[in-house]
C-alpha cells in the first residue's frame, strides 16, 4: 500500500457516456420505449430550448427527456425540465454504471490489465495492474 | 521497472476510492495520475507509510559532521 485517493466521478468520456446511456435504455423501466439521439434539441416545460451533445428521448411528454451538455471543463452535464419524470431515479443509476465502464476503460486504455471484478451490495472492487 | 497493483472500489453513489496495493514509492503516484484525471476529480490523497520507503536510498548518517579534529 502507498497510496489512497478519493474521487469524485465525473463525466468525460463522450464514447462510455453514449454506451452506458444505450445499455440502459435497454434495461432500464424509466426509460422503456425511449430513443438516444445525439446533439439534439431539448426543451423545458416553457418551451425554453437548448441543444444538447446527448438527448435521451422519452416516450412521454418532451419535457421529460434527458440531455447531457458538454461544459467548457470537458464534462457532460445534465440537463432536463426542472420537473422531468425520475430524473433523480436516473443519475442515481447512472452515476455508479458510468463509474464503473469509464474505470475499465480508463484502466485498459493506460495499460492495466483487469484481474478481477466483484460485485457485492451495489459496490463494485475492480483489482488491476500493470508494469511500469 | 516494478508491477502497480490497484484496488478500485466503486461506491453504489458513483464515487471511487483507489488504493495502490503493490508497488512502493513516489513512482505510485505518477502511474495513477491519468487514470485519476480520466476517472473524476481527486477529493483527497493519503500517502501511507509504503510511500516512504524509497527503492535504492539508504538512510546514512555522516559522522564527520559535527568533528572539531583537523
Amino acid at each position: 500500500m502507498s497510496h489512497l485517493t478519493k474521487i469524485k466521478t465525473t463525466i468525460k468520456n463522450r464514447e462510455v457516456l453514449g454506451q452506458v446511456l444505450n445499455s440502459m435504455i435497454q434495461s432500464n423501466d424509466i426509460l422503456t420505449n425511449s430513443t438516444l439521439e445525439e446533439h439534439a434539441i431539448i426543451t423545458d416545460y416553457f418551451g425554453k430550448q437548448a441543444t444538447a451533445d446527448f438527448v435521451i428521448r422519452r416516450n412521454r411528454n418532451k419535457i421529460n427527456d434527458f440531455g447531457f451538455v458538454l461544459n467548457s471543463k470537458g464534462e457532460y452535464e445534465f440537463i432536463s425540465d426542472n420537473d422531468a419524470r425520475n430524473k433523480k431515479e436516473f443519475l442515481a443509476q447512472l452515476m455508479p454504471w458510468y463509474a464503473r465502464e469509464n474505470a475499465i476503460a480508463s484502466l485498459i486504455s493506460q495499460g492495466f490489465e483487469i484481474e478481477s471484478q466483484i460485485e457485492e451490495d451495489g459496490t463494485v472492487k475492480i483489482i488491476a495492474g500493470k508494469w511500469a | 521497472m516494478q508491477y502497480f497493483k490497484l484496488e478500485i472500489t466503486i461506491k453504489p453513489d458513483g464515487s471511487i476510492v483507489e488504493k495502490v496495493i503493490a508497488g512502493a514509492g513516489s513512482d505510485c503516484t505518477k502511474v495513477t495520475e491519468d487514470l485519476n484525471q480520466a476517472i473524476g476529480i481527486t477529493e483527497s490523497e493519503t500517502l501511507l507509510s509504503e510511500y516512504f520507503e524509497q527503492p535504492g536510498i539508504l538512510a546514512t548518517t555522516d559522522d564527520n559532521l559535527f568533528t572539531t579534529n583537523y
